[in-house]
């Protein structure tokens, strides 16, 4: 399979005091492949979505890193290139879909509006069938409706509508099922599945939760105050993972005895600048050593798997 | 202490009173002291609008609450606040649950100030560090400001200012929601250990039934204002009667389920 998009050295950092926010972080994504990006809030799953986008938040400055789509590089430069490829070759999808709509406009009006700015076909009927495709049930009542008069899965699933409208090659989609019930999010996780084998199109799904990532993608990576800290398949991730960090957390998924301990890692994860010089799991880890606080792991490929750690893990979890 | 809920309804109405809601529809169950209860349900069903009815923060259209075999909700006001206050409520959100212009310490000796008015000086400060050892804060840390503290800290530290009501009875609304995945295993098993230590009671609401489902003795599953299902958890995980509770099992994820998926798959 060819490579869609790579990223490659993407660093970011506060352009203030220039606090390190994301420190060199480095992937792929090949021609209809999903890949999800666990971590925790401050992790830095967001931004690092966002700047393939250029998309990146006032405050927040891109050090160094070179994303490349399809064969050419985009960046922040290159304004026309990017306009190029930001909507017709790659789609985003927000947390909260209420902040992404407009609420001033019937959702018709809006994805009209989207098509007619990419020079997509913005017929009336184009829309209702994109509409009926993910599945609303009445699309000419939704098509003349205002974002209020709609429950917050409707209204994720018209902007799935949108942002599939112009047939992107890629959809980023950022925790578009935090803000919804679990019934809900079983239905969108199913939706977005669905329209991903029927487009063909590569999938970059962004989570906290490593449980809703696995039933979605091919690969997984784990990042950790700012960092990559493991990459692998969902089945290799899951059996037998490899760093510390990603091993707690699927730990915490394990079936415990009913009101027996629940596995947890102690400590809170700490904020990216303070750890730049050291592994930034060195204070939660029961492998660590004087090496981990001295001394920063690089990610080390392994077949066709990566982690950064010293020490890890061994033994298969489940 | 017991807690028996009889025939609660809620109905919100619009200041015109043109548009009425019914949050409640007549929700009956009760609680053996020392018991872990587990109400899920989505948003919208009613379940925060329950926990408030049974923490006395608002009124049932009608129905009654009873503690112990006492009316509580449907009393005025005045005469409730004399008595004692069995029943604290946990948050969701614990980055909008403390004053951010007040050290932890302050936060928690507010509250004791309250409910044990003859404790000064060095017992009240005594008792402070007590309740912040208790959720696992160093008194070295009291005397910092919220926003200095991680979200996990936080919802400890109003554990512990909700503990310092001496209750009987705790309403944990979402306590774990806000929380990061690693972080929330911690606090679940903190809840765990506080519940045994001073035999509290618990009522666990959240829409997550993975949890619920971990913590409680019984569950209650709520859809639109009512009770869908209400039994002891191995009935209501095991045996399943309603279609909207087979439907929350099936959303629970499931690392057996993700082994088939991957095995099937080759």
């Amino acid at each position: 399979m060819k490579t869609l998009l790579s990223v490659k050295n993407l660093t970011l950092s506060t352009t203030l005091d220039e606090k390190l926010l994301v420190d060199d972080v480095n992937f792929e994504i090949l021609e209809g492949e999903s890949v999800g990006i666990v971590g925790e809030s401050g992790s830095g799953k967001t931004l690092t979505a966002l700047s393939i986008l250029g998309l990146l938040p006032k405050g927040v400055s891109q050090n160094s890193g070179a994303v490349t789509f399809q064969g050419r590089l985009i960046s922040q430069a290159d304004k026309a290139a990017l306009q190029e490829v930001r909507g017709n070759r790659i789609s985003m999808i927000y947390q909260d879909p209420m902040t992404s709509l407009n609420p001033m406009m019937k959702i018709g009006k809006q994805i009209q509006e989207a098509a007619r700015a990419h020079g997509a076909n913005d017929d009336e009927s184009v829309v209702l069938k994109a509409l009926a495709d993910v599945g609303i049930p009445s699309p000419e009542t939704c098509f003349s409706s205002y974002p209020h008069e709609f429950s917050g899965g409707m209204r994720q699933r018209a902007m799935i509508a949108m942002s599939l409208l112009l047939q992107p090659n890629l959809l980023i989609a950022d925790e578009p099922t935090t803000a919804l019930d679990v019934t809900i999010q079983r239905q969108i996780l199913n939706l977005v599945n669905e329209q991903r084998q029927r487009n063909s199109m590569s999938l970059l799904w962004i989570s906290h939760d490593l449980s809703v990532v696995a039933e979605l993608v091919d690969k997984v990576i784990v990042m950790y105050a700012g960092r990559v800290a493991e990459v692998g398949t969902v089945k290799e991730i899951f059996e037998r993972p490899k760093h510390p960090y990603t091993a707690g957390l699927i730990g915490s998924l394990v079936k415990r005895k009913h009101q027996e301990k629940m596995i947890s890692i102690p400590g809170n994860p700490p904020k990216p600048w303070t750890v730049s010089t050291q592994c930034g799991f060195a204070d939660r880890c029961v492998n660590v050593t004087q090496k981990c606080r001295d001394s920063k792991p690089e990610l080390v490929q392994e077949g066709d798997r990566a982690y950064a750690c010293f020490h890890p893990m061994n033994e298969a979890l489940l | 202490m017991k807690l028996e809920v009889r025939n609660v309804t809620k109905i919100y109405q619009s200041n015109s009173k043109e548009r009425t809601v019914q949050a409640l529809n007549g929700v009956s169950f009760s609680v053996e002291e020392g018991a872990i209860l587990g109400i899920v349900g989505e948003s919208g069903c009613g379940k925060s609008t329950l926990s408030r009815i049974i923490a006395g923060l608002e009124e049932p259209t009608s129905g009654e609450v009873l503690i112990s075999g006492e009316r509580r909700a449907g009393i005025p006001r005045f005469i409730r606040k004399s008595s004692k206050r069995p029943i604290q409520l946990v948050f969701q959100d614990p980055y909008s649950s403390l004053n951010p212009r007040q050290t932890i310490f302050n936060a928690i000796e507010e509250v004791i100030r309250i409910y044990e008015p003859t404790l000064d000086g060095s017992a009240l400060e005594a008792r402070v560090f007590e309740l912040l050892s208790s959720v696992g804060i160093g008194k070295d840390l009291s005397h910092r400001y919220p926003h200095q503290f991680s979200g996990g800290q936080r919802q400890r530290i109003c554990i512990a200012r909700s503990l310092a009501a001496k209750p009987e009875i705790l309403v944990l609304d979402e306590p774990v929601s806000a929380l990061d995945v690693s972080v929330s295993a911690d606090i679940i098993n903190l809840l765990l250990d506080l519940q045994r230590e001073f035999n509290l009671t618990y009522i666990f609401v959240s829409h997550d039934l993975g949890i619920v489902k971990h913590v409680s003795d019984s569950i209650i599953v709520m859809l639109a204002g009512e009770i869908v299902e209400y039994g002891s958890w191995t009935e209501v995980m095991d045996t399943p009667k309603h279609e909207y509770t087979q439907r929350l099992i099936a959303a629970i994820p499931n690392l057996d389920k993700l082994k088939i998926k991957e095995s099937g798959e080759q």
